[in-house]
Parts: C-alpha cells; structure tokens; sequence
C-alpha cells in the first residue's frame, strides 16, 4: 500500500518550488536568457557588482527549490515500480536521473551566488565562476535523459488504460524531449548563435520543452493518484 | 469490400514524428537565416562539401526506406522472409553511418571543424543530431528484423512493426531536406 497523499503532496512540492526557482532564475538572478557569452571580464563582474544583492538572493531562493525536484522524482519512481516486474531497473534509473537532475538545478545558483559573494575581487576570477555556473546549467541534459528514456520504457510496454500514470502518447512525447535535449552539451563549443549558451537550441528549447514536459507529466501523475486512491 | 481506413502504427508515435518534425523545421530556418546573413561564407563552404557523399547517403536511406515498406507490407500479408528486407534496410543504414564517418574523417584531415564558421557549426550539429537519429533508428530496425518473425507479428505485434517503419521514413525524410539545404541549395 503507498500512500497516495504522500504522493500528492511530493508533486504539489515541486510544482510549487520549480516554478518559484523559474521565477527566481528569471527575476532575480536575471539569467533568462543567460547573458551574452562574448561579454568582457569586466562586463561580466560589473554586473555581478550591480545586482550583488539580487543575485544572492535568487541563489538562496534556487538552491533551495531545486532540492524539490528529489521528492517529486521519488514519486515517479514509484509510479513506475507499479508497472515493473522484479527488480524496478527502470525506476531506478529514473530516481538516479532524477537525483542528479535536482544537483545540477542546485550547482548553478550556488556558483552565481559565489560569483556576486565578492564581486570586488579580480574580474577574471569573477568570469570563471559565472562561465562554470552558465555550462553547468546548459551541459549537464545528460542527466534528465535517463530519466526520460526509463519513463518512455515503462510507459510503451503498459497496455493502453484509463488515467494511467505514463499514458503511451506521453511516452512519445518523452522520447521527443529527449531528442531535444540532446544537443546541450555543444555549448561548451560556440559562444555566439544557436548553439551558445544562450542561444535557441542550447537555451530556449530545452528550457520551454522541459517546462513543458515538466508540467504535463506531474498533471498525469496528479490525474493518476488521484485514480488510484479511488 | 474495402476495410475500414486508419492510420499507420498508433497515436502516440505520431507526437513524436510531428514534434521531430517540428524542430527539423526550426533547424531548417535557422539555417535559412544565418545564410541570409552571411550569403558568401556559406557559398563557398558548401562548396567545401563533397556532394558524392551526401547523393550516395540519399540513395542509401531513400532505399533502406524502400525495404521497410516492403518489409511492413509483407507483414501486414503474411508475405514471405520480411526479415530479409530489415537485414537489407539495416545493411544500407550502416552504409550511411559509414559513409557519414568517412565524410566527416575527410573535413576534420582538412583543418574544418565545427569552430570554422557558422556553416560548418550548422552542419556538423545538424548532420550528428540527424546522426544519432539514424544509430537510434537502426536499433529500432534491429528490434523489427526479429520481431516480424513471432507468430503474432501481423496481428498485435503489427502496430510495433508500424511505428518503428515510420520512425525510419521520418529519418528519411529528415534527412532528404538536410542534403537539400547543405548540399544543393545555391
């Protein structure tokens, strides 16, 4: 027996604090989209300098909500143990996903927090810890890719079933994003056009398919336990 | 008396070929954009690349295309041996990765990386997203060359056959318009 309370409010917790660190990333640390890659040392410390405040606020308010993305991986997990036969090698792999994923939300703000800690110091040192923070936050996709190749496994080999938890088309959906968030870790090579840090396909895609996939599958798992508690 | 219409393999996988379609499109206009840029840069990259290649690569999926069609409609029949034309699909999908291997080997023994400039960062990104369309296709081949063989194949297996052969015309497809745009476009 799994508690479908606990379950609902697990989701509700990341729903809440994903679109609070959305808002954070956006309003705060300005980082929607991450600045320009070419800008100077000086360019880049100067605004560390500006916002010093800002910035270390919405670093406090992220680094805190990323830490509910665990709670609401452990859900899908779960929801995926249902549907596996034996030792849940699927859900695992998601959980681990998921776990990683949470690290690489919370890495980010701590390293622009680090960034506009001392915004006096050399502008150089400043630069590395904001260009640390920007390709970890755009390289790191790999991660949420495990989680969704597990979730589109589960979710193909179920029979189609009213309010499931991962339906089919949601699978394919899934298998989409996963497509998209391939090309993240190219970031690391341009720093100007689509493939730059901020740029469409490095930046813009992966941050609205995965807001969009982020939304849709917690409206499912919501829709399924709510079924399940019947 | 003519059985009822309906569409190929299942609803689900038709997200996944629009979605894929979708963002082939907005690779295409991005393309089509930094070419309205710098119109003399990408002229004389694209001449940089050897159109042999890219034709023998269309051949090569125009014609893996051809064997999984027959191969799904011999499913659907009861046909003889659909295994042989997914081994034959298969066969002509490691031709384009090996060619592919070879193309890009050429540009990188020549000094061109993706850092060379803003056509080549297109092209070798888009033609190794395309890339690993087509590995991920050719596993799915791998799993159809096998399961068209279970007694079920044309009954409940039918709609996994189905899907599967649409994801490799998507491939196709897709890739028909990347040899268009890098290589042909003038």
């Amino acid at each position: 027996m799994i508690s479908t309370r606990a379950q609902t409010i697990m989701i509700w917790w990341g729903l809440v604090f994903i679109v609070i660190y959305g808002l954070s990333l956006g309003f705060l640390l300005k980082m929607i989209p991450l600045p320009s890659a070419r800008l100077s040392a000086a360019q880049v410390a100067a605004f560390y300098t500006a916002n010093s405040f800002n910035v270390r606020l919405g670093a406090t308010i992220c680094s805190y909500s990323s830490a509910f993305m665990v709670p609401l991986a452990v859900v899908v997990s779960v929801q995926m143990a249902r549907l596996e036969k034996g030792v849940p090698i699927w859900s695992i792999l998601q959980l681990a996903g998921g776990v990683m994923m949470s690290l690489f939300l919370v890495l980010p703000p701590i390293f622009w927090g680090v960034a506009a800690y001392t915004p006096t110091r050399a502008p150089e040192v400043t630069l590395i810890m904001h260009e640390l923070a920007n390709l970890t936050l755009t390289t790191t996709d790999q991660y949420y890719i495990f989680q969704m190749v597990a979730i589109a496994v589960i979710g193909l080999s179920q029979k189609p079933e009213p309010f499931a938890a991962f339906p089919r088309w949601f699978s394919y959906f899934t298998i989409w994003a996963a497509f998209m968030f391939e090309a993240g870790a190219i970031a690391f090579l341009p720093k100007s056009g689509p493939f730059a840090w901020n740029g469409l396909f490095v930046f813009w895609c992966p941050l609205t398919i995965f807001g969009a996939w982020f939304f849709t599958m917690s409206y499912m798992l919501l829709r399924a336990i709510k079924y399940q508690a019947r | 008396m003519a059985t009822p219409r309906r569409v190929p393999g299942e609803d689900g996988i038709w997200v996944l070929i629009c979605g894929d379609m979708f963002v082939f499109t907005l690779f295409f206009m991005t393309f089509l954009y930094y070419r309205g840029l710098e119109p003399a840069v990408f002229i004389t990259s694209q001449l940089k690349l050897n159109r042999g290649f890219g034709l023998a690569n269309t051949f090569l999926l125009l014609t893996s295309s051809l064997f999984v069609a027959a191969a799904t409609q011999r499913v659907r029949n009861g046909g003889a041996n659909p295994r042989w034309l997914f081994l034959a699909a298969m066969v002509c999908g490691f031709g384009f990765v090996g060619n592919k291997a070879v193309e890009y080997g050429e540009k990188f023994h020549a000094g061109i990386t993706l850092l060379t400039n803003d056509f080549f960062m297109l092209y070798f990104v888009f033609t190794g997203i395309h890339l690993m369309h087509v590995l991920i296709g050719l596993a799915v081949l791998a799993y159809l060359q096998k399961s068209c063989t279970k007694p079920n194949a044309a009954t409940t297996g039918l709609v996994w056959i189905e899907c599967g052969a649409l994801f490799w015309h998507l491939v196709d497809l897709l890739w028909v318009v990347l040899f268009a745009l890098f290589y042909l476009l003038r």
